[in-house]
């Protein structure tokens, strides 16, 4: 593993190999502006994008700039018990906490007076949802043609008395916790940043290190990603053309 | 289900190649659109089922769970169909409750079930009054290119059919005979447009069209349900072709998934 810039951990082989395993798909929405698959361990999630379109309902147009609608929504069989259909407090937070994420990549000042409707549709769910969900909006964004100054890209680290593990466990454990970060790009920005358990200030350090170099190499898996996405489109319009 | 605005431009241009006997994809009248579907998609899920019907794309996942019956019937067990159109499948869905639309579906495709017997309702009681296995099945559209009825229905069926072989671990010894898919129950949606029938229609269409009919035929050719809806009327001679079309994508369907 190449050493990161910002970064002085280096990714063991555990956390390469569950890293490697994350599937992309861009474009399986066809209806959509732009979208985007993720599945790692248990986690499924499909974004899509629509816009910038006309703000409905009306009232919530902004003169100045467009307005980020996100939508996350778990599936009722997402989850080991099942989930009542529509939405609860915990997805309303996660479709603010992805909004005000992404919003921080766009250029939203370019589209006044537009929405960008951004859903996240969660097949199945585990640990890293998340940024998971993140990388998969920032994906597609990309298919929508919509500008952004970075791809969003992130790390989950499960940290408890062995030191940090980006390869989650099945479960957490009381013990366990549980650092969910989003980033711009693989800079040291952090766009989201979510910890739930109890960290020491020293592990604290250490787990954002860690959750920047996970962050790298999924940053480089996504524009591998992109280039080959593009690379086919243009191959098939080549085909078109002749 | 009321898709989006079709401009009266390329109204006129559908009509106008049906009157040739085309489509605007390409098909004849009596076709349907290839139909692919993968099993084992979600693992938090008894049974589930990513499936394509042309451009309309769904995941459906079958869940159980124990819970309490309904008072008028104490000794039977629930079957619940729940289709959720999701914003992202077309942009002219919108965020909210369930639609009428959703609902007329989901009533659909739990009355063709029902109907077709392929579920025994009293083998879900656990105890009379008490408590009873509730089966759930969740189709999420999540990408709307016309004809989620048969989408929907023929995702139920093969839910189930992933379980039918292992009942007794699904709801406990000596249940193998709760789920009996042997009538093999197809449903086909067939819409009219003027006095053109046109089997498995894209959004398009659904939005140029007048009426809709959706058919369930088992494998005997024999007609279990039949659910007009749209506006539009469909005279006795239309409901006969209609069948008729209908067994015939029905046998190659039932080819595919049994």
């Amino acid at each position: 593993m190449a050493q990161d810039p910002h970064s002085s951990y280096e990714l063991t082989d555990s956390d390469t190999r569950w890293i490697e395993q994350m599937e992309m798909k861009i474009g399986r929405i066809g209806r959509a502006d732009g979208s985007c698959q993720v599945k790692l361990g248990g986690n499924n999630v499909i974004c899509a994008v629509y816009g910038p379109r006309e703000v409905y309902p009306r009232h919530l147009q902004d003169s100045l700039k467009a307005i980020v609608q996100c939508k996350y929504n778990l599936a009722p069989f997402s989850s080991q018990e099942r989930k009542r259909p529509g939405p609860d407090r915990r997805s309303t937070e996660i479709s603010r906490i992805l909004g005000e994420a992404l919003e921080e990549v766009m250029f939203v000042q370019r589209y006044p007076k537009t929405s960008i409707d951004i859903y996240f549709e969660v097949m199945e769910a585990s640990i890293g949802i998340r940024w998971l969900s993140l990388v998969a909006a920032s994906m597609a964004l990309v298919d929508a043609g919509i500008p952004i100054k970075e791809l969003a890209s992130g790390c989950s680290v499960v940290v408890d008395g062995s030191g940090p593990s980006i390869e989650p466990p099945s479960e957490l454990s009381p013990e366990q916790t549980l650092v969910e970060v989003g980033t711009l790009g693989d800079s040291d920005k952090f766009i989201m940043f979510q910890v739930d358990g109890g960290l020491s200030q020293d592990d604290m350090s250490q787990t954002m290190d860690v959750a920047q170099a996970g962050s790298k190499m999924v940053y480089d898996m996504q524009k591998e990603m992109i280039r080959g996405h593009f690379a086919q489109l243009s191959e098939s319009d080549e085909e078109v053309g002749q | 289900m009321n898709g989006g605005e079709i401009s009266s431009l390329n109204r006129s241009f559908l009509l106008g190649l049906l009157d040739d006997g085309r489509r605007s994809d390409g098909r004849t009248l009596e076709e349907s659109r290839p139909l692919t579907m993968s099993t084992n998609v979600v693992s938090t899920a008894e049974a589930s089922v990513e499936i394509n019907l042309g451009n309309t794309l769904a995941i459906a996942g079958l869940k159980v769970s124990k819970g309490a019956p309904y008072p008028d019937r104490p000794s039977e067990g629930v079957l619940n169909v729940n289709i959720e159109l999701c914003p992202m499948a077309s942009p002219d869905f919108e965020l909210g409750p369930l639609k009428p639309d959703a609902i007329e579906l989901s009533r659909t495709i739990e009355r063709g079930l029902h109907d077709a017997n392929v579920i025994d309702l009293n083998g879900l009681c656990i105890e009379e009054g008490e408590m009873v296995w509730v089966v759930y099945i969740d189709i999420y559209a999540l990408n709307f290119d016309g004809n989620l009825q048969d989408a929907g229905f023929l995702a139920c069926l093969k839910l189930l059919s992933e379980i039918e072989g292992r009942q007794d671990e699904v709801f406990g010894e000596g249940s193998s005979n709760i789920i009996d898919l042997s009538a093999r129950p197809i449903s086909v949606t067939m819409l009219k447009i003027d006095e053109h029938i046109l089997m498995d229609p894209s959004d398009e269409e659904e939005s140029t069209g007048s009426a809709r009919m959706t058919v369930t035929v088992d494998s005997e050719d024999n007609v279990r349900t039949v659910h007009k809806s749209k506006g539009g009327q469909f005279d006795g001679d239309d409901v006969i072709r209609c069948v008729r079309m209908a067994k015939v994508v029905a046998q190659q369907r039932r080819d595919q998934m049994f």
